[in-house]
This record gives structure tokens, C-alpha cells and sequence, in this order.
């Protein structure tokens, strides 16, 4: 088990944290990252290493992500309403540092399909390069262009009433 | 370059990932295009928020979930393997219900008090000896044997005691027919000792889950902020959400010392509906106990490791024995941490509270309210009633080793048999 504690240590915040931003709540996070890593178990010994390690986990996330998403429209029981854009009359900023800024791109995000969500979250959060956005996605460097300069737009079309919060020049 | 063009471009430009004649026109543009200028801080400050949301921490029990999950598929694929086996598990099973509605009960406690005495032997390393040779009067050569290479290598626990279950079986079967009752109740009297001294001391990860529906969102938040901090306990992690229709929702992560826990869950009530309320507690006291042994064992190894230094005679000695020295300290320092974390884990309690704005509070509905929490016991005094039978079986399966290995072999010849006649 000591090759699962390194692995675990390495990589658990970043396969949480995608996986978090990808679905949008804790409860699947958690429950896409126990899949994840049970895939990662059951795969490592045929894990060639012709990709590098991260990207081959970041893929087994993004792959189980985007099942789960897929299979929940298919089923379509219930439509579970995307969080709505901020509203401005915030009255307890205090206790939840209110970033409205953060608050207003975290509920735009939800806004996008969900694979221009993914090379958002994977480009500008977690601060891939294209090339491994592009092994994560397993497509040419081209898709991977195209479907970020889209998602880009559509999210800045989402925002366009907030564009306020995005006027300042900040470090 | 026209400024639709430019637009269009901006994405990738932000990257700096267009061709090089790409980025020299938008350049130039941008150079006298205040508009296409506005667009373009715009577009970098939507990036830079979106750097700036991060990741969220994952959760403290986050990775003893991932490893049951882990251990609990890879125990499924090995039951795939081995279906063989599980069939002759199963005949044992059945073997096993009709002894004990037979009423056998002789015999099963034998076995029972045959294998306290293993597990005994186990968590009290020194009086292991004496426990074996005053059952050396029941053994034969054969067994004395495995008593002794089990005193040799105490770092072998898991194997010794594998080892060691047939043997306990055996002599416990040899202790009903003799009638040697004063030894056996002797030896379940320490075992209860035992067991009660770590009842005591149990490390129990308790954590809930509450679901409130509010009128009064803010005093409502405010109250289980407020109650947190007057029991000493603070918030870890919150998120704010506001819809458009005014109806706002929080997600409180809240640690609370263990102590003040139950009390803490009491008073949510007061607060507003709580309309889930979830609570489990998770049981580290074996892995707890298998870590602080380990740990004890790891620093003795220290110990004897810096007398060998001290004593090295060449360098190549020095070295190997500094290397193992500093593997053995890292291990230490590792295991020091996980105890640290369960402490931690065990005297701070997690609540998380999902807390929902809501017009009107939803009437009660008519029905008993204590009606979930019956069902709720009956389901876990059911689970600790089969818990309870498998711990029987499994005594009782040591003790019919010698009969399931007959019927493996009886089992495995039918299924060669029938595979072979299958092929052709
Ligand atoms: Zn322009």
C-alpha cells in the first residue's frame, strides 16, 4: 500500500478539485474521486506510461465526470435547476467573504456545456498547458483551440451583465 | 484587422497561442481600438477569476473513503476470482447454521475462547508466552513448533496468527473432550478484561449531516455560527449561494469539539426545520491501535539502529545502517502524523449544515415523528444482530478448516472435472 499512499498524496487535492469543478458540488466530487481512484487501482498496472501520469489520472477523471453528467440527461427524472446568476442585495457578506467576482464566474461556469466547462476549469484553473489539455481530452491540439476560444466567449457572453466586476485592472 | 475579427481572437490571444501574424495584428489593433481594448482587460479578468476560484480542500475523511472504496473493489474482483472458494464458503455457511440450530454450543465456544486467546496473545506481546505454555499440556510436537516461531518473529503478527488458527482449534477441541473448563473460563475472563479496557478508549470519527429549511435565513446562519464559537468550536468551510428568485442557500462545514457534539446537533432545531439529519460515526480504534504498535515497534528498531551506528565499524556499515536509520525515521514521522490526524479527526466533530431560505415553512405532516429514528434503530440493531452471527461463523470457520479443505478439494475436482468435460 505504499505506492497508494504516494499516489493518494500526490494527486488527491488535484482529483477532488477537478472533479469538484467539473460536477459543481461536494457530494459527487467525493463520489467521482472514490471512482477515479478505483480505476486508477484497477488500471495502474496497465498504465504504460506512454502519456504522463497526470494527464492519464486527469483523463480518468474527466472521462468519469463527463459519463456521470451524460447519463443524468439521458435519465432526465428530475431537471436540477443550474445555480442562477448572483443576485446584487447580499446581506451576510461578512461571514462568507463575499467575492462577487468569484461568486458571479463559480455560477456562469454551471452556465456553459459541459465540455466548455472542462477546458475552462482545465486551462484557467488548473493551469494546464494546451498540449496536455489536448492528451486529457485525448483530440488534436486544433479541437482543443477551438473549443476554448468558444467556451471563453459564451462565458463572457453568460457574464456581460456583470461586466462591471471585470472592468478594474487588477493584478 | 476589422474589430468582429479581433473578438473572435481575443481568447486565444489572451494565451498567446495564435500564429505569429494572428498576434502581431491584434496587437496592433488593440494598439488603437479603446473598445477592443475594453473587451480584452475584460476577457484576461474573467481568466484571472477563474484562477482565483482554485480548488476547493477536499474533506478530513476523504481518504479513508477512497481506500474502502479502493479495498472494497479490489475484494470484489477477487471474489470474481476465486468463485470456487466462495461456493465452499457458502456450504460452510450452511454446515455451520445447521450445527448451531442443532445446538452444539460445546463446541463452538471452544473455539471462540481458542481464538480470544490468539487475539489476546496478540495485543499483549509478553504474557503471550506464558498463555501458550500452560496449553502445552494439550499439544503435540507439531504445535509447540509453531508457538515457538511464532515467539521468534512477533513482527509477524498477521502470519502467526493464520498460522496459528488451526492449532487453536485444535486444542480447543481437546479441551472439551478432556473437560478442561477451569483454563478456558480463566483465559475468557482476561479476554473480557480486555475488551471492556478498549471500549473505554475508542476512536470514533463522528460527523453529521443537517438539512435546515429557514424563514429567517441570516438569524439562522448567525445562530449556528454563534453556537459553534460559544462551544469552542469554528468554521471550517462555508459557500453562499443567491438565486435569482431570493431564495438563498448556505453549505457550513462546522468542526465542534466531540464532547459538546450531540449538544451542538440538539439545539439546530431551534434554528429552523431541519428536514435531514444524517449522523455517522466511523470506527478508527483497530487501524489506531495497529498504528500505534507499529509505531512502538518502529522506534525500538530506532533505537537499536543508532547503537549499531554508534558501534559501525567501516563506512559502507555506516552508510547502510544510516540509510535504514533514516527510512525508519521518515516511517515514524509518518505514522506520528496519522495518529496526530486521527486525534484531531476524533476530538473535533464535523458537522455540515446545508441551510435553505424558504417562504413559508411546509406544515409538519401527520405522521410520527420518531418514526424514521425507530426504523433507523431497528436497521442498525439488525445490522449488529448479522454482525453478530458473521463473527460466529467466522469462529466457527477456522474451526472447520479441516472439513472446508476436504470439501475444496471435494469441490474443485467436480469443477475440473466438469470444465474438462466442457472443452471437449
Ligand atoms: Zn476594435
Amino acid at each position: 500500500m505504499a505506492d497508494f499512499d504516494a499516489l493518494f498524496d500526490e494527486y488527491s487535492d488535484k482529483v477532488y478539485g477537478l472533479a469538484y469543478r467539473l460536477m459543481g458540488n461536494r457530494d459527487d466530487a467525493m463520489d467521482i474521486s472514490q471512482e477515479v481512484f478505483v480505476k486508477i487501482f484497477r488500471n495502474l498496472k496497465a498504465f504504460k506510461g506512454e502519456s504522463a501520469m497526470a494527464t492519464w489520472i486527469y483523463r480518468i477523471v474527466y472521462n468519469t465526470c463527463m459519463d456521470e453528467l451524460r447519463r443524468r440527461k439521458i435519465k432526465q427524472v428530475s431537471i436540477v435547476d443550474k445555480p442562477d446568476l448572483v443576485d446584487d442585495n447580499i446581506s451576510v457578506e461578512e461571514i462568507y467573504e463575499a467575492d462577487e467576482r468569484k461568486k458571479a464566474v463559480h455560477n456562469a461556469l454551471y452556465k456553459l456545456d459541459d465540455d466548455q466547462r472542462a477546458v475552462i476549469v482545465m486551462r484557467d484553473i488548473q493551469g494546464l498547458s494546451y498540449e496536455e489539455i489536448a492528451d486529457v481530452l485525448q483530440c488534436p491540439l486544433g479541437t482543443v483551440k477551438s473549443r476554448l476560444s468558444r467556451a471563453r466567449l459564451n462565458l463572457k457572453e453568460i457574464l456581460k451583465d456583470y461586466m462591471e466586476l471585470f472592468d478594474e485592472v487588477d493584478v | 484587422m476589422d474589430c468582429d475579427k479581433v473578438k473572435e481572437l481575443l481568447p486565444l490571444y489572451i494565451d498567446g497561442e495564435l500564429s505569429d501574424d494572428e498576434m502581431k495584428a491584434v496587437s496592433e489593433h488593440l494598439a488603437d481600438c479603446p473598445q477592443c481594448m475594453e473587451e480584452y482587460e475584460q476577457s484576461k479578468n474573467i481568466a484571472a477569476a477563474c484562477k482565483d476560484l482554485g480548488f476547493p480542500a477536499p474533506p478530513p475523511d476523504y481518504k479513508e473513503r477512497v481506500i474502502a472504496a479502493v479495498e472494497k473493489d479490489s475484494k470484489k474482483q477477487r471474489k470474481g476470482m476465486f468463485g470456487a472458494a466462495a461456493a465452499v464458503i457458502a456450504a460452510a455457511l450452511l454446515i455451520f447454521i445447521s450445527i448451531s440450530s442443532i445446538g452444539d454450543a460445546t463446541g463452538t465456544k471452544g473455539v471462540v475462547s481458542g481464538l480470544d486467546g490468539m487475539e489476546q496473545q496478540e495485543q499483549t506481546a509478553p504474557s503471550q508466552n506464558q498463555a501458550l505454555t500452560g496449553s502445552d499440556s494439550f499439544m503435540g510436537d507439531e504445535s509447540r513448533a509453531v508457538s515457538e516461531a511464532t515467539g521468534s518473529s512477533p513482527q509477524e503478527e498477521g502470519m502467526a496468527s493464520i498460522a496459528e488458527a488451526p492449532q487453536s482449534n485444535d486444542k480447543a477441541d481437546q479441551d472439551t473432550s478432556a473437560e478442561e473448563a477451569p483454563d478456558t473460563s480463566k483465559s475468557a475472563e482476561q479476554n473480557l478484561a480486555i475488551v471492556s479496557a478498549n471500549t473505554e478508549q475508542r476512536k470514533i470519527i463522528k460527523s453529521a449531516y443537517l438539512s435546515l429549511e429557514t424563514e429567517k435565513f441570516d438569524n439562522t446562519v448567525n445562530s449556528i455560527i454563534g453556537r459553534a464559537t460559544a462551544l469552542g468550536g469554528y468554521v471550517s468551510n462555508s459557500e453562499y449561494n443567491n438565486r435569482n428568485e431570493g431564495k438563498r442557500t448556505a453549505h457550513i462545514e462546522i468542526k465542534i469539539p466531540q464532547q459538546s457534539f450531540e449538544q451542538y446537533l440538539g439545539d439546530m432545531g431551534g434554528y429552523g426545520k431541519v428536514v435531514e439529519d444524517r449522523r455517522s460515526g466511523q470506527d478508527v480504534t483497530a487501524q489506531y491501535i495497529d498504528t500505534e504498535t507499529r509505531l512502538k515497534m518502529l522506534k525500538i528498531k530506532e533505537e537499536r539502529l543508532m547503537e549499531l551506528l554508534s558501534k559501525a565499524e567501516t563506512l559502507q556499515d555506516m552508510f547502510t545502517i544510516q540509510d535504514q536509520l533514516t527510512n525508519t525515521q521518515i516511517e515514524i514521522e509518518r505514522l506520528t502524523g496519522d495518529l496526530k490526524r486521527w486525534d484531531d479527526m476524533v476530538s473535533y466533530s464535523t458537522a455540515v449544515v446545508d441551510i435553505y431560505e424558504v417562504a413559508k415553512i411546509e406544515p409538519e405532516q401527520e405522521d410520527n415523528p420518531n418514526i424514521w429514528k425507530r426504523i433507523g434503530k431497528a436497521f442498525v440493531d439488525s445490522i449488529k444482530a448479522i454482525g453478530r452471527f458473521f463473527e460466529g461463523f467466522i469462529v466457527f470457520l477456522f474451526g472447520a478448516v479441516p472439513y472446508l479443505v476436504l470439501i475444496g478439494i471435494v469441490a474443485w475436482g467436480v469443477v475440473t472435472f466438469i470444465k474438462s468435460k466442457r472443452r471437449i
